[in-house]
């Protein structure tokens, strides 16, 4: 498989840049702790906790897959490394298949660390709150990675996208936070992992009537991601 | 490969690139393409890649899966070793396996021990502690490495040192007469030339490829042509002392 030395060589530049590593995961670590440090080595309560548990994966998996999808591969293009690889893999599949298991990776072993962090301090059921936890990265990571890959066939500059992506973060949590319409998990991530999670934590029951949504939204990221494959540019915005 | 009436400007640019420019490669030949820095040598490449979409006749176009494209100055992690971006190189394109590396598989390339002891100390060596010659040097030989049809070859030699360069051009070279590979080479450097036997000469001159002849008689058909860039060349060749291989 052509992909697994460029996965290799992704891991390697996700741990190179540490401080990345720390605000993917110090971020819900300190915001779980400091909210519920009332149930900190109580066993009550446990839905609470999960739920907020769910939020933060949820944060998690948007975070990896907003750095390193789309905004990820528009600075591989201006830096023509992407352009170089095409041509040594001879296929664009390969390097998107080895960022995505490069990230999808390193993701599951910050939410296996959180879940060990939350078990320690909530008295939780690791086994069962890992399963649950990688079943949501399982599900929600691949269309989210997908829908950012729409950044990759804008003829955005690599100055651009940096601040676009901590804008757009923030502009994430604000909209899950505030919670103003269910429609609106078409264009908020966070919010179609933290409804799956809540499925899968147990705190909501999907109908059957109410499971379209996030089979819809399922689709729709993916199919953008499809459409923005086809029309992905591999030539620096620089040189044009 | 061939290419006919191409014009090509970029969006944002008022000045012609290309001016019905045509041209063809000849298969199991190395084609140095000769032109000024922004003279269009980079974006011709970009179009024999199929990354440039252009409106030209293209005639029995290669895949890209077919074609190493080599671009300078891409940056690379600096902390990963010779070996690690060998495993990049090589075992990103299929054609190696991670276990099968070893400095002693590029042995084949190497004339003397001196390239044997340099592939030994930067297989080791940080890519960030290696001078951008010896990064250059390293990248293109393991380019070499590569089985493809078509090699695209920007500024290989550029910030290598002469000692280097030739054995880099000997590299290239090899592709050519061991593999009979088809082979572009873009440069701005007419020394460059010493490193080949066996070549055609591109010129690449307002737009358009002015001078398209083998080793033999590029230099008469230079000599021909009443631009200054052609001039500039012949006069550059012909004071240069050492011209021979």
């Amino acid at each position: 498989m052509n992909s697994f030395a460029m996965i290799k060589h992704f891991l390697r530049v996700l741990m190179y840049y540490k401080i990345n590593f720390i605000f993917t995961l110090g971020v819900p670590v300190g915001s779980i702790i400091y909210t519920m440090r009332g149930y900190i080595f109580h066993m009550s309560n446990q839905q609470i906790v999960q739920t907020h548990i769910g939020y933060w994966i949820s944060y998690m998996v948007v975070l990896y897959a907003i750095m390193n999808s789309g905004p990820s591969l528009v600075i591989l293009r201006e830096e023509q490394f992407l352009k170089m690889f095409l041509f040594i893999s001879g296929s664009v599949r390969s390097i998107l298949c080895a960022k995505f298991i490069s990230q999808f990776l390193l993701l599951s072993i910050s939410v296996l660390i959180l879940d060990i962090l939350s078990c320690l301090l909530f008295g939780l059921p690791i086994i069962r709150l890992f399963i649950q936890s990688i079943l949501l990265i399982i599900l929600c990571s691949p269309p989210i990675f997908s829908l950012f890959l729409f950044f990759a066939a804008l003829p955005l500059r690599q100055e651009t996208i940096t601040p676009l992506i901590n804008v757009l973060i923030f502009c994430f949590i604000f909209l899950s936070v505030s919670q103003i319409n269910h429609l609106l998990i078409f264009v908020n991530p966070i919010d179609y992992t933290f409804q799956i999670a809540r499925f899968l934590f147990g705190v909501t029951v999907f109908h059957a009537v109410r499971l379209w949504l996030p089979i819809t939204v399922t689709l729709f990221y993916l199919l953008i991601g499809a459409f923005a494959v086809k029309k992905m540019r591999f030539l620096p915005i620089f040189r044009n | 490969m061939k290419i006919e009436h191409l014009n090509f400007k970029y969006k944002k640019g008022d000045r012609l690139v290309f001016d019905n420019l045509s041209f063809n490669l000849v298969q199991g030949k190395i084609h140095i393409l000769l032109g000024r820095n922004g003279g269009g040598k980079s974006t011709l490449l970009d179009v024999l890649s199929g990354l440039l979409r252009v409106d030209a006749v293209i005639l029995n176009p290669i895949p890209k899966n077919e074609i190493l494209y080599q671009i300078q100055g891409v940056p690379i992690l600096s902390t990963i070793k010779g070996k690690h971006l060998a495993e990049l190189i090589l075992c990103a394109s299929g054609q190696y396996k991670s276990r099968d590396l070893s400095p002693e598989m590029c042995s084949e390339l190497f004339n003397d021990h001196r390239e044997w002891e340099k592939i030994t100390y930067l297989w080791d060596q940080q890519y960030g502690k290696m001078s951008p010659g010896e990064r250059r040097w390293l990248t293109i030989m393991l380019y070499c490495m590569l089985d493809k049809s078509l090699y695209l070859f920007d500024e290989p030699t550029a910030g290598v040192d002469p000692y280097s360069g030739m054995q880099i051009a000997r590299f290239i070279r090899r592709l050519q007469e061991k593999k009979g590979k088809t082979v572009v080479y873009a440069t701005h450097k007419i020394q460059d030339l010493n490193g080949f036997k066996d070549y055609r000469v591109l010129v690449l001159d307002e737009g358009k490829i002015v001078v398209n002849e083998d080793g033999q008689h590029w230099l008469q058909a230079c000599k021909k042509e009443k631009g200054p860039f052609c001039k500039r060349i012949v006069a550059l060749w012909e004071n240069s002392s050492s011209n021979l291989i």
